[in-house]
């Protein structure tokens, strides 16, 4: 055996007993041959338990750079991304390695399908924050600028040479009144906006009857209900029937199903706290 | 199934939240083994005031694969008796082996056994029950069991 293989067995062997930093002897093999993207991958996953994520993430775009369409790179560097906090290129690099695993027909394929959610959720919680902050300073202007007004109103009525003094302190009282009004009005406002984004329960028909997930890539049967591809397919290795009806299926009998897939996508953009509701 | 952990962590929830009538979580501190008692809601002679107990027992590839199920004695209380179930607790239940399926729960699983038990009228044990006994497997998951009438 070629010595960079013998280095790779061993790391294999430390691996699977959990001894993630002996396991980096994968680092041997490459010194030895640096054109195996496993290796790369390998070390790339010892990297991940060790929680060394910006490494990881180095050997990943190692690995692609040897081969492009590389699933467990893909998949390894959204788990990385995901935990350096780059949501966004985490939901792009685990989708490209769900559509490999499927092709490749890998039982990670609903592992992976989970780390998009877990990305979609971490986007949503990003996009929410920074929601709630630009409202916050809006907010905080628009009663500047109420206040503001008030004030010059006030000085106004003050120095009105017409008006008596009982005028002028009832003109001051309907002043207060009406900016103590409109301070009211704008913050019931702001409320009931963000009362679209408060916790509702998640509709039914967009959940995974099997692993009680929300849809990411729904497929229909023949009897008409939607199950989560990957999870299905699981079912179907070993029991050939409908969940639901019993009859006999298989997987080619399963249909994609857009408008349901679509319906959660925009959904889960919405309420990305819904993924682990 | 990868995140089986997720499913019964909703399915607990779930239970504990909307209980169904007659049915509560005794104890479920992890994934792996589930204690849920059960009494049966009608007046039937054969179990009125009585509570039993339930073992969940998970697997990793659950639900894809059927939880494996039966009566256990609590402090004090008793396997009940019914023609389908044996003295040692094991349950013959299609639900419970070839009639699994994976959108069944923990919920759905106790609700049929629930019923079962209201439905019947018959105070005896399975007319094999002595032998069963004897040789049973520790598992029930390990019996092939015949699913004989549909009429308890």
């Amino acid at each position: 055996m070629q010595p960079a293989e013998l280095h790779k067995e061993a790391g294999n062997a430390l691996f699977s007993h959990e001894d993630y930093e002996g396991a980096i002897r994968y680092t041997k093999a490459i010194v030895q041959d640096a054109s195996n993207p496993a290796y790369f991958t390998n070390r790339a996953l010892c990297r991940l338990r060790l929680h060394k994520y910006e490494e990881a993430l180095a050997d990943c775009q190692k690995a692609l750079e040897l081969t492009s369409d590389n699933m467990k790179a893909h998949f390894y560097k959204a788990q990385a991304l995901l935990a350096l906090d780059r949501p966004n290129e985490a939901l792009r690099s685990s989708k490209l390695a769900y559509e490999l695993a499927l092709k490749q027909k890998s039982p990670s394929a609903s592992s992976i399908a989970q780390t998009v959610l877990n990305a979609k959720k971490r986007r949503w919680e990003v996009m929410e924050h920074r929601r709630v902050e630009k409202e916050g300073q809006l907010l905080f202007e628009m009663k500047d600028i109420l206040h503001a007004r008030y004030e010059t109103k006030i000085k106004q009525a003050e120095e009105d040479p017409d008006a008596t003094e009982q005028e002028k302190i009832e003109s001051r009282e309907f002043l207060e009144y009406e900016y103590s009004e409109k301070i009211s009005q704008l913050e019931h406002t702001f409320e009931r906006s963000d009362e679209k984004y408060r916790k509702r329960e998640v509709p039914d028909y967009l959940i995974d009857p099997i692993s009680f997930n929300v849809f990411y890539d729904p497929v229909v049967s023949k009897s008409g209900q939607s199950f989560e591809r990957s999870v299905i397919l699981e079912h179907l290795k070993n029991h050939k029937f409908d969940p639901f009806t019993r009859e006999y299926l298989t997987e080619r009998d399963l249909r994609s199903n857009l408008s349901l897939k679509a319906a959660c996508e925009q959904f889960l953009d919405e309420n990305g706290w819904a993924v682990d509701y | 199934m990868p995140g089986y952990t997720k499913r019964l962590g909703r399915e607990l929830s779930d239970l504990k939240t909307n209980p169904a009538v007659g049915i509560s979580v005794f104890q479920a501190d992890d994934f792996r083994i589930w204690l849920i008692d059960i009494q049966v809601m009608d007046d039937n002679p054969l179990y009125v005031g009585k509570t039993f107990r339930l073992q969940f027992r998970f697997t990793p590839t659950y639900p894809i694969e059927a939880p494996e199920v039966q009566f256990i004695r609590s402090l004090g209380g008793e396997i009940p008796m019914h023609p389908h179930i044996y003295s040692n607790g094991h349950i013959c239940l299609d639900v419970l082996g070839s009639g699994w399926s994976p959108i069944q729960t923990v919920g759905s699983v106790s609700m049929s056994i629930q019923s079962m038990l209201a439905g019947n009228d018959r105070n005896e044990r399975p007319p094999d029950d002595a032998r069963y006994v004897a040789s049973a497997p520790i598992s029930p998951k390990q019996t092939r069991f015949v699913y004989h009438d549909d009429n308890v």
